[in-house]
């Protein structure tokens, strides 16, 4: 039961992975219910909640986008045994439905790389280890997991901040 | 409020901590929703997809509340700096009823071990290592993501084992 109707088809994979990818698909999925319905003005309005860091919803979005793919380079690199080099990734996006379909492209990539898990045994898979920027050891499941609540902690951010409302 | 805990519990506690624990208990009462929708029949009743480890939804629910307080004794033990070992958790809810209900005073002892690092941001919580008995290594914000995303794939194994329908 593979999300499909959207995405490549992964069912072929391990267990596992066919229910990572599903809850991935389902976070992206509640992000999009709460994305999708804000006005444009919202997009890019400042809150009591704004920082440096994000000073606008179009910042959340491209920072997640940004890492969705950041998680897909971390697990190529695994599976390939390369070194982690970070990968430029430059975002913008004017629109939520632009910063959505680049957020499902980065998760097609995640499909795309998670095919070469396939005829690899559980044993094997978590022998490969990832070193992120910030200096921690991750399996492939824990990027997973990872990548999966990292969407859900922005859409929890973007819920609060469309309840906190505009300073104009 | 988070089924039967107010967040109130946690409004003190870091953002990074705040945030996991919403969407912990999002999870949770996710898990409890679609529990609460399911026919008493179909609690020990066997499907397509029963397996040795898993022959009914009550062993999926008794393994899921189990496992709440086992993520959060190996967090006590990585703050305490000392290993106890498993603890017997034996849950057996003899009841959908209960098994929802006995969901929410696990999730409470995450919260209560919590307690003792409410200021810890990302990076105090990245700082805390262990290693599980699954010879992986985990800091406590990947402990409690990985935590997070149990509950997602236990959510979504039962609606599963939902629209294939019981075998008896």
């Amino acid at each position: 039961m593979t999300d499909s109707n959207r995405c490549a088809d992964y069912s072929g994979y391990a267990p596992w992975v066919c229910a990572m990818l599903d809850e991935y698909a389902r976070a992206i999925r509640d992000l999009e219910a709460v994305v999708g319905a804000i006005r444009p003005e919202q997009y890019l309005m400042s809150t009591e909640l704004s920082d440096e860091e994000f000073p606008d919803i179009r910042a959340i979005m491209e920072h997640v986008v940004g890492a969705g793919n950041r998680y897909v380079d971390y697990i190529e690199s695994a599976l390939d045994g390369t070194d982690v080099t970070r990968r430029e990734h430059a975002y913008a996006y004017d629109t939520p439905s632009a910063a959505l379909a680049s957020l499902w492209h980065a998760y097609e990539r995640m499909i795309r790389v998670l095919a070469r898990t396939v005829g690899r045994t559980d044993d094997e898979l978590a022998q490969l280890e990832v070193l992120t920027r910030w200096k921690q050891n991750y399996d492939i499941e824990q990027m997973l997991e990872h990548a999966i609540v990292h969407i859900l902690r922005h859409r929890r951010q973007i819920e609060r901040w469309l309840a906190a409302g505009s300073d104009g | 409020m988070h089924g039967g805990i107010d967040s109130a519990l946690w409004h003190d506690y870091s953002p990074s901590l705040r945030a996991i624990l919403d969407e912990y208990a999002r999870a949770v009462g996710e898990l409890g929703d679609v529990l609460s929708s399911i026919p008493a029949t179909r609690y020990t009743a066997t499907t397509s997809l029963s397996d040795d480890c898993f022959p009914n939804i009550k062993t999926i629910c008794d393994h899921v509340i189990g496992c709440i307080y086992l993520y959060a004794d190996y967090i006590e033990d990585a703050l305490d700096q000392t290993n106890r070992g498993t603890r017997e958790h034996g849950f057996s809810c003899a009841t959908l009823a209960e098994a929802a209900v006995s969901l929410w005073p696990a999730f409470q002892r995450t919260v209560s071990v919590l307690s003792r690092i409410k200021g810890y941001g990302d990076e105090e919580l990245e700082a805390v290592r262990f290693t599980t008995r699954w010879e992986q290594p985990y800091d406590i914000e990947q402990m409690l993501e990985h935590a997070i995303v149990h509950i997602l794939r236990h959510r979504r194994q039962i609606e599963r084992w939902l629209v294939v329908g019981s075998s008896i």
